[in-house]
């Protein structure tokens, strides 16, 4: 197992043979018809339009200028969008805060707390968005019963105002021990030599933070980042979960993915939906790029 | 340092070290040094808050799938009822509706297991090709499917619902496992585990032996991957163990539900009034029961991933 | 190089599509046509002969009708599969009827559904298995509901006449003697349960329950939704229809009802400890209210609905549902043997009446042990006569759109945020009626 940690071996050119061809075929089939296929037959697809009455006919890009102008894909979009700019921040700070206290050594009980709080990544979103159901109950959940045991009105987390917050509560709820280890991970991982520097400059622990432990995270935030980030886009399982709850609260637009649900599934518009799902992609896409450049032009600096 | 802490310590400081021409990390052990910081009360009261946050709605679950309906009904939702029927819940939860809550258990055991161990092997194969031989488009496999990482499940679970019903393979456990073999982030993984783990000297070496690539890799490369195998193994896991949208989407028989699936379904149905008997404690204990597998194999297995969750973030 | 980089490319979907095809059969035809009348002696020789049949519904009701026929043709097999409950189920049928795959043969169908399954062609009519006079077996209402286009695609099974169940504890705390019978009083009693017991209210509407505000403007003379073949009119600005919207904004904005969806934990939580006084819906809650609020027995009696005008008391229905046998059934004759007998066979129906479902058969309408059976968990009240008088109200005239299971589905989005946020029905209701009305143009109906 020696051996194991020598990772700087001599460079050598293997030969350029199809063996390697090979191992990677499996991955390349699964992937066409996971990945490749359903998208070129969606976007096959979104060039139809489908009607109760007519059938099935060729419309070219209309479906693609109709998603441009949705009013309701539109108000979806613009919840996520606002939902990300909210939620990541605060989900990855909190996260990034518990990592820190936890490095930092200061407080009693760490394993435990490692694992309580990691615990939720455990839990089935679905799972977690019932039991949350239940709490948010502003009559007989956890709510109605501070608000009893209060005198507090504290207003009902499902009603329109509060459903979005609540949401990105149970979103939060069950990743933000996911990213504190990947943030606390890191943190074990910087090298003692960093320390020993600053040691010898005379900084502090705040000092030491800023200077030594946010420099050498910024990758894996940004790793954090990036997957949150992508998970914002495709927001469905809370909000549907949750639907039965709140249904004034949440509409089928709600999201752009419960959009693309419904229109597939209630509407009777699986090729417009195709259409839908494709911009839907093309965006996550493209926010997810433009992350990544600015990852790269942080790091270039 | 002991093997072990060496194994693990090659992908948790991979994510710090992306950085080109970052120093090979020298791994601080678990309390640093000889004087152990003095416990700070307001940080200590912090984590204690994030720690209720947290736990909190698991206890409540806890406690409510030990009531039976009429005093969930009755009781203090953070409290035990006057009596415990957890017992009682627990068999009517298995015994409902001919047993379905076990086929959806099997179910949800079948996919996981055939999609994890599935996309983890596939993984493995194209991460130790990517890492360890030159072959033609191995350039354009790479941009490809790295590319990919970005492209989500759920984004994909219409478009695949769309191919799948065109072939009419829809409402079957394939339309499941299918999709849950293809994980392009956990090839990127298994690329970064092979580059680190394998020495191309054990290799030149296997070569000179006279085994070919085959054997080479299970005899000797697969071994040497082994952590990083079950890291990914257990987070494609849960990824399939979570999975809803797309079986929700694809399939329309209750008995190849998964749990997640079979659980809403029951709870939508508790809330809408279609059955006679409401079930609220099978919803409960159900859920309860649908989460202790994965919370138990994270116990068991907390040595792989809290240290392969650092060689990037492997959420969804 | 730059040739196999495309080939690869392009060849891996076609292989994996290949792979897939493969693993993929094709469903059953159809036998060919005969005539009405010896279809008769088709679906006997189905029964003798036997078969396996698959039924879907997510009620629990059936089980022993089920059982019964089984019983009765023991070369039968038949499994009840709960495909997901109302839409989720009909997403589930069009799924499995494009996909081929797993298609059941016999369906429950919900009143408001049928048009929409109809004429996507997933029901197989009546008629042309000889089942079509059949007619005057069944109430006028719930027949008439399972025809679409002048063809009938099932037989009727439960309906739900509008009634009125009550908490005689919270009445008699509030003062209030007789359960109001028109809606003027209604609002009268919601006064007095607000003032008397602040924390009460007579009623919560649903915001998600577009079949709870349907049946209220049937019941006030609203016949918002109209279709003949391929022309729909959807036209919510009727005064019949703005009246009752317009009442029950009135009362959300004096906050005297709630506006909670039901059905909820927290709903039969405050239906069972009294925050909400009253349940109007339909006759097959009864059974729903006594198995779930089990600690309340006694508590809740069953009025007719409250009517617009006492002189002349119009009804109307809330749910309801028959079965249909489906198009792509491996086995249409035995099906249709299937529906038949458990429509109509006496054990069968008795099985369903005990097992709380509110008939569309005739016979036990006028039944006398039925009409007098006393209910323990109403007080001992002969609820039957309410339920059979109510059913005996129910005005004419009212349609689905074909495209109902879809206007039921975004219902929440319009009607049901105005009712969250204590706005105007009516405006809700307009909105909703100006997406239908474009909903239809684009699925290609005349919309008028």
């Amino acid at each position: 197992m020696g051996a194991v940690s020598t990772t700087a071996a001599a460079p050598r050119r293997p030969a350029r043979n199809w063996t390697g061809l090979v191992f990677v075929a499996p991955f390349l089939l699964v992937f066409g018809c996971g990945v490749v296929a359903p998208l070129a037959y969606a976007a096959g697809l979104s060039l139809y339009r489908d009607q109760l009455i007519g059938g099935r006919s060729f419309v070219g890009l209309e479906n693609y200028a109709d998603v441009a102008t949705d009013p309701q894909f539109l108000d979806g979009v613009g919840r996520v969008a606002l939902f990300l700019v909210v939620q990541v921040p605060i989900m990855i700070g909190l996260a990034l805060l518990v990592a820190l206290v936890l490095d930092s050594g200061r407080v009693r009980g760490m394993r435990f707390m490692r694992l309580g709080i990691f615990m939720p990544y455990a839990v089935p979103s679905v799972v977690a968005a019932l039991m949350w159901g239940f709490i948010y109950g502003d009559r007989f959940g956890l709510v109605g019963q501070i608000n009893a045991a209060t005198g507090l009105a504290l207003p009902s987390p499902l009603s329109q105002t509060w459903v979005l917050p609540a949401i990105g509560n149970v979103v939060t709820w069950e990743f933000v021990g996911y990213n504190m280890l990947i943030l606390y991970a890191a943190l074990r991982a910087i090298p003692e030599e960093l320390y020993e520097a600053a040691a010898i400059d005379g900084a502090g622990e705040i000092r030491k933070a800023l200077s030594v432990k946010l420099p050498a995270l910024r990758p894996a935030l940004w790793v954090a980042t990036l997957f949150s980030i992508i998970g914002s886009f495709q927001l469905f399982n809370e909000p549907n979960v949750l639907k039965t709850l709140a249904p004034g609260s949440i509409s089928t637009h709600f999201t752009p993915n419960m959009y693309a649900y419904q229109l597939a599934f209630n509407a009777n518009q699986v090729t417009y939906s195709a259409a839908v799902a494709v911009v839907l992609g093309l965006i996550t896409i493209v926010v997810a790029y433009a992350a990544q450049r600015m990852t790269a032009r942080q790091e270039s600096r | 340092m002991t093997d072990t802490a060496a194994t693990s310590s090659a992908p948790a400081g991979r994510a710090a070290a992306t950085a080109p021409g970052a120093p090979a990390p020298r791994r601080r052990a678990e309390a640093r040094s000889p004087r152990r910081p003095r416990t700070n009360l307001v940080l200590q009261a912090l984590m204690v808050l994030m720690v209720v946050y947290t736990l909190l709605p698991l206890y409540w679950l806890t406690v409510n799938a030990t009531k039976s309906n009429g005093e969930l009904f009755r009781s203090n939702g953070l409290w035990l009822g006057s009596e415990i029927s957890l017992w009682d819940n627990i068999v009517a939860t298995v015994t409902y509706q001919d047993g379905i809550y076990l086929t959806w258990l099997f179910n949800t055991a079948l996919y996981s297991v055939a999609g994890a161990v599935g996309a983890t092997v596939i993984c493995a194969w194209g991460g130790y090709a990517l890492a360890k031989f030159e072959f033609p488009t191995k350039r354009l496999v790479r941009a490809i499917v790295f590319g990919a990482i970005t492209i989500p499940a759920t984004a994909l679970a219409v478009p695949t619902f769309l191919l799948f019903a065109e072939l009419g393979i829809t409402n079957t456990r394939l339309a499941i496992i299918i999709p849950a073999l293809v994980s392009p982030f956990g090839l990127y993984l298994m690329t970064v585990f092979a580059a680190d783990s394998v020495p191309d000297s054990l290799l030149d070496a296997a070569k000179i032996d006279g085994a070919n690539a085959w054997t080479t890799f299970w005899r000797v490369s697969f071994r040497l991957m082994a952590p990083g195998f079950a890291t990914v193994l257990l987070f494609n896991l849960v990824h399939t163990w979570n999975n809803y949208f797309l079986p929700l989407i694809m399939l329309n028989d209750p008995s190849l539900y998964p749990l997640t699936v079979g659980l809403n379904q029951l709870n939508s149905q508790v809330t809408t009034g279609a059955n006679l008997q409401p079930v609220y404690n099978v919803v409960l204990t159900g859920s309860l029961l649908a989460i202790v597998p994965l919370i138990a194999s994270f116990l068991f297995l907390q040595r792989y991933w809290q240290s392969g969750l650092a060689a990037g973030s492997v959420k969804q | 190089m730059r040739l196999s980089r495309t080939l690869l490319l392009s060849a891996a979907p076609g292989i994996c599509l290949a792979l897939l095809a493969t693993g993929c059969g094709s469903g059953g035809t159809d036998g060919g046509a005969g005539s009405a009348a010896d279809r008769s002696a088709e679906i006997e020789a189905a029964l003798d002969e036997g078969g396996e049949l698959t039924v879907w519904t997510w009620s629990t009701k059936f089980e022993g009708a089920v059982a019964a026929f089984e019983k009765a043709h023991p070369a039968v097999d038949v499994e009840i599969v709960n495909a997901g409950q109302s839409a989720d189920q009909y997403t589930a049928l069009q799924n499995a009827i494009s996909s081929g795959e797993n298609i059941p043969d016999v369906a429950m169908v919900e009143y408001f559904a049928l048009p929409q399954l109809a004429l996507s062609e997933q029901l197989v009519s009546v008629e042309e298995w000889g089942l079509g006079g059949l007619e005057d077996r069944f109430t006028r209402s719930s027949w008439r509901q399972m025809t679409y286009g002048g063809t009938t695609y099932g037989l009727p099974n439960n309906t739900g006449p509008l009634i009125m169940i009550y908490n005689r504890d919270v009445f008699e705390r509030a003062g209030i003697e007789e359960p109001p019978a028109t809606w003027e009083e209604y609002a009268q009693a919601a006064e007095k349960i607000r003032e008397e017991l602040p924390d009460s209210r007579i009623a919560s509407i649903d915001p998600g329950d577009a079949g709870g505000l349907d049946s209220l403007i049937w019941q006030g003379g609203g016949r918002p939704f109209q279709h003949e073949g391929e022309s729909v009119t959807v036209d919510f600005t009727g005064e019949d229809t703005a009246k009752v919207n317009d009442y029950w904004s009135d009362l959300l904005a004096r906050d005297l009802v709630a506006a909670e969806p039901g059905w909820t934990d927290e709903w039969w939580r405050s239906l069972g400890d009294g925050s909400l006084a009253t349940w109007t819906t339909g006759a097959w809650a009864l059974g729903n209210i006594s198995s779930t609020l089990t600690d309340n027995a006694g508590d809740f009696r069953v009025a007719p609905a409250p009517v617009w005008d006492a002189g002349d008391p119009q009804n109307a229905e809330n749910g309801g549902s028959g079965f249909s046998v489906i198009e792509g059934s491996d086995d249409t004759a035995l099906a249709m043997g299937f529906l038949k007998w458990f429509s109509l066979n006496e054990a069968s129906v008795q099985e369903q009446l005990d097992a709380g479902s509110f008939p569309a058969q005739s016979a036990p309408l006028e039944d006398p042990e039925w009409l007098s059976k006393e209910f323990d968990y109403f007080g001992g009240q002969q609820a039957n006569k309410v339920l059979a008088e109510a059913s005996g109200q129910v005005a004419r005239g009212w349609q689905y759109l074909p495209y109902q299971v879809y206007a039921n589905s975004v219902f929440a989005d319009s009607v049901g945020a105005r009712i969250s946020e204590g706005g105007s029905i009516q405006a809700g209701a307009e909105e909703w009626g100006e997406q239908l009305r474009s909903y239809g143009e684009e699925q290609g109906f005349d919309v008028g």
